[in-house]
């Protein structure tokens, strides 16, 4: 990471760097599930398997796999399919086989193992840690099944042998309390972390990726709103098919009010590096250069103690500018070349992080950006908002705002589009536009299965078990 | 003959935005009523003493089958629930009952605990999912599962004397004559078969009685020339109906050898033979007076497409070969799941027994870019362990002995909740190239569908010692699958 992008998280410790194209689900599930299970000694056989079987064969995998030698690169295949569906096994190029970066797709406990993802998925384990309850042992029944009852797992479970799931001694609890938003994303998570045995257990994992992932990114982006207790950090999603018409005024306003969200949270980053700037004390009696740099390095220092100098160090040319209005010199800095954390940077990287997961879009040079929902993705935030059974559409759409400031429409209470700031377009006026935009998301509901319609008034969400 | 009384009421009704039967004056319903199989059953239900509960959405015919026994005093009447939530404890405590309500009513009945709410909320899922209900005295119908156009009601509609009697008082020759066409069985035939192609493209539940309706209201209503004619209308008009007629049937897709070019010259001496006798003075007046418009000869192949002896209508309902027709019209489990399998495989696999539905799976967690090379089965599943349901109509019946079903499709396993809804869209999805352009998002969600019941069915799946991988080449367009033992904890290649 950046050093300097040290100094932007004073204001926002969730921010990521500018490379996000490698911040992906899996690397962020990964750095979530880590401190729960044991690394498999044989996970690098695994991963050698993917780029090169008979290297992973001669390396130990030839006690438990038999295959003609003609039939390795099917072998290959097999692993590539299951545990590397993503694509992130990489050659090692010099050592011959495959590079330490990169991860398998977790069917199991043991084939987990701490990923590059700039925090996030550690960060969200850091709320789960402060929230407490019973998440750790469902976890563990989730990559630790007592019982197989599939044959991905089984294979799984046969290549890595005795360390197919084992646990992690974990480190106490941290002291400290979740803010309401906070827990409310932890609650959404929690709801993912099924117990299931049966062969919906891959899925289940799969769904927890793209839960974890979705709402890290939430966070990154409405954690400094809510800091600063600007406005609600809200933002209107486009209900539809994605990526939808430029020209509909759904979409429209879903990509105006993406402009605003951002925007919204960008502000809050630089005012709270101002605010945490002033808090913190300096020697007296020096520059105000000096004082800033020393206030800088404190801070950095007490979330990462050995990046302090980095982190500040290419600032120095700018520790001494004007404007004296710590607030402006904050703004300054982010946008200034030793950060380049403008706006449009801060909208490009949740585009990009969103756009893995079908949140974000549309695709590039086809449009302003806005958040919508893939089907996929859909299906988790059904599963993850409703946990088992079923609720009510409208009280669906407002959990929607509720737990991550998605707004598709009115749902159970209007007075939330107030705080959208909506304007009309085409004719349609914002209360009109949010109507219809909940509509599409109802019809596209029941058509995929997640909805029932029981009359022209009443349509319940459900969690297809 | 109607009066004019009945025919201003009549004019009223067509001219109302939601042609609802409550707003109906009692006079012009008794007139308008369509018959269809659910009057037997409600009269036979109650004729034997027995309570029947009709649920439906708004539009689905509720109060039109109610209405008949309003005035009975052998039951309680109750012709909408909702209106009645202070009655909900006792309704169904004692003495024979007549009532109709929204799903919605009754489900919340059900968590307020009420007598036998629960129940009838749990019938009517059982029966749409197409489970044959003979369990409960309760007779139980889901008027929102009939299909009133697959049951011919078009034709019952247009063929009431009265609405002929409104038009011919409106004094406007070309309209007449076009309805007058309609007094032919074999016209009204044509356009119930239209309306019900219509209606299977529209997705699981088709329409109502409401918006058939409306849909009449509109092929009966005024307009300048020939948007006035009904012909035009049912393809042009302003109602749902229309605009799915629209969708699936287009004019110039109506082949007309050796008339076209006839009618085009307004040679009617020529083509007149070939027409039906009522078709013939709509055909006088247009030929009469032929515009060479596109809207003309459109107007001239609607004409010739529903009034000739021999119709290119009649061929396009024998010949509908589209993989959706032929699973709608047939019963065919293993037809489907050999589609379903050939999509999931983008059609490179050699399946040697491919209409064993394979259940695939995938563990990616990003949007894909590439299409992927490999991919997972958890096993295959015997395809007679699945069933093609229809939901049905009614339940515990004795009226409904053929079993009277409703639009909705779907693919079932067996003794389980896993549920396929095989609707047109997907189906038609599924008849393409599996596709994963990132722009391709209705085929994201096609693939989520059929991924989540495979899902669903892999639950039921005994399988842990044989792992499928299907390996597809998609430069050469070939694919193979390998089979993996997985007994005494090796990974053994079969």
């Amino acid at each position: 990471m950046s050093s300097p992008l040290e100094v932007a998280r004073i204001g926002n410790p969730w921010l990521t760097g500018k490379s996000v194209e490698r911040i992906v689900p899996l690397y962020v599930l990964h750095a979530f599930l880590a401190p729960s299970f044991k690394t498999a000694s044989k996970l690098s056989l695994l991963k050698d398997a993917v780029v090169d079987a008979s290297l992973a064969l001669k390396g130990g995998l030839s006690t438990v796999v038999k295959v003609p030698d003609t039939d390795l690169e099917l072998f290959g295949d097999v692993i590539a399919g299951l545990l590397a569906a993503d694509r992130r096994i990489f050659n090692d190029r010099k050592a011959g086989g495959a590079s330490k970066e990169g991860s398998l797709f977790p069917v199991v406990g043991g084939l987990v193992k701490r990923a590059s993802d700039d925090g996030l998925g550690s960060s969200m384990r850091h709320l789960f840690e402060l929230h407490g309850g019973e998440w750790k042992s469902h976890l563990h029944s989730m990559l630790s099944p007592v019982s197989v009852s599939d044959p991905a797992t089984q294979c799984v479970k046969n290549l890595l042998g005795d360390e197919w799931a084992q646990s992690n001694e974990e480190a106490p609890p941290p002291s400290g309390t979740l803010s309401p938003s906070d827990s409310e994303l932890v609650s959404f998570i929690s709801n993912l972390i099924r117990t299931t045995m049966d062969a919906s257990r891959i899925a289940a994992v799969r769904e927890l990726a793209l839960g974890v992932y979705l709402a890290a990114i939430v966070r990154m982006v409405s954690g400094p709103i809510n800091e600063v207790g600007a406005e609600g950090p809200l933002v209107f999603v486009f209900a539809g098919l994605p990526p939808g018409d430029q020209r509909d005024p759904r979409v429209l306003a879903a990509s105006q009010s993406y402009k605003a969200w951002l925007s919204s949270s960008w502000r809050g980053t630089h005012q709270l590096l101002a605010q945490r700037l002033a808090e913190e004390p300096s020697e007296p009696n020096v520059s105000i250069e000096e004082s800033r740099r020393q206030r800088l390095l404190h801070l950095v220092a007490k979330r990462v103690l050995d990046k302090a100098p980095a982190a500040v160090t290419p600032l120095e040319p700018a520790l001494g500018d004007l404007p004296t209005d710590e607030k402006e010199w904050c703004r300054a800095v982010l946008e200034g070349p030793a950060i380049a954390l403008t706006r449009s940077e801060l909208m490009r990287r949740v585009r990009s992080l969103g756009s893995n997961i079908g949140l974000a879009g549309p695709d590039r040079g086809i449009g302003s950006p806005r958040l919508f929902f893939d089907t996929p993705l859909l299906n988790v935030l059904v599963r993850g908002i409703v946990g088992d059974g079923r609720m009510d559409f409208e009280s669906f759409v407002s959990e929607l705002a509720q737990t991550f400031g998605f707004v598709v429409g009115p749902g159970a209470d209007s007075d939330v589009l107030d705080g959208l700031k909506l304007t009309g377009a085409q004719g349609s006026d914002p209360y009109e536009i949010a109507v219809s935009n909940q509509e599409l998301l109802r019809e596209r509901l029941i058509r995929v299965g997640l909805a029932r319609a029981y009359s022209d008034s009443h349509t319940e969400v459900v969690v297809n078990d | 003959m109607s009066n004019q009384a009945s025919l201003d009421e009549l004019r009223a009704f067509f001219r109302l935005s939601a042609t609802n039967a409550e707003r109906v004056p009692a006079s012009l319903k008794a007139v308008l009523s369509v018959k269809t199989a659910l009057e037997g059953i409600v009269e036979d239900a109650l004729g034997k003493g027995r309570s029947v509960v009709i649920a439906g959405t708004a539009g689905s015919g509720k109060t039109h089958l109610i209405d008949p026994f309003l005035d009975s005093t052998q039951y309680r009447v109750v012709p909408d629930l909702t209106t009645r939530q202070e009655d909900w404890s006792t309704l169904f405590s004692g003495g024979q009952v007549l009532v109709a309500g929204n799903e919605g009513a009754f489900l919340m009945g059900a968590k307020q605990g009420h007598t036998r709410f629960a129940e009838i909320v749990e019938i009517l899922h059982r029966i749409q999912l197409g489970e044959e209900v003979s369990d409960s005295d309760l007779v139980v119908i889901d008027a929102a599962a009939f299909d009133p156009a697959g049951a011919g009601a078009i034709g019952q509609m247009v063929a009431n004397p009265i609405i002929s009697e409104f038009i011919a008082a409106e004094s406007e020759p070309y309209r007449s004559a076009a309805w007058h066409m309609l007094s032919n069985k074999i016209v009204r035939d044509r356009l119930a078969q239209v309306v019900d192609v219509a209606s299977s493209a529209t997705g699981a539940e088709g329409f109502t009685f409401r918006q058939l309706w409306q849909f009449v209201a509109d092929i009966a209503s005024r307009g300048s020339e020939l948007q006035a004619l009904w012909f035009w209308r049912v393809l042009c008009g302003n109602s749902l109906v229309s605009e799915r007629v629209r969708e699936t049937l287009q004019p110039s897709h109506l082949a007309l050898p050796h008339i076209g070019s006839r009618l085009w010259y307004g040679d009617l001496h020529g083509v007149k033979d070939g027409f039906l006798p009522e078709a013939v003075p709509i055909l006088k007046l247009l030929l009469g007076n032929v515009e060479h418009t596109r809207a003309a000869r459109h107007v001239l192949r609607m004409v010739a497409a529903f009034g000739m002896k021999s119709s290119p209508l009649d061929a396009l309902s024998e010949r509908r070969v589209d993989t959706w027709s032929k699973i709608s019209q047939g019963n065919d489990v293993r037809k489907l799941i050999r589609h379903i399998n050939s999509y999931m495989h983008y059609r490179l696999l050699p399946l040697q027994q491919d209409d064993h539905l394979q259940l695939w799976t995938q563990t990616d967690t990003e949007r894909r870019v590439l299409k992927p090379h490999i991919q997972i089965s958890l096993g295959s599943i015997d395809p007679d362990k699945f069933e093609l349901r229809r939901n049905r109509v009614a339940a515990n019946s004795n009226a409904d002995g053929q079993g009277l079903q409703g639009k909705r499709i779907m693919l079932l396993l067996k003794g389980t909740s896993a549920v396929l809804d095989v609707t047109k869209d997907l189906v038609d999805g599924i008849d393409h190239v599996r596709s994963h352009r990132l722009l391709d998002r209705k085929d994201v969600e096609h693939d989520w569908r059929l991924l989540n019941f495979l899902a669903a069915v892999a639950r039921h799946q005994q399988n842990v010692s044989t792992l499928h991988v299907g390996h597809l080449d998609f430069r050469s367009r070939t694919g193979n699958l390998s089979t993996w033992d997985l007994s005494d904890g090796l990974v053994t290649k079969r």
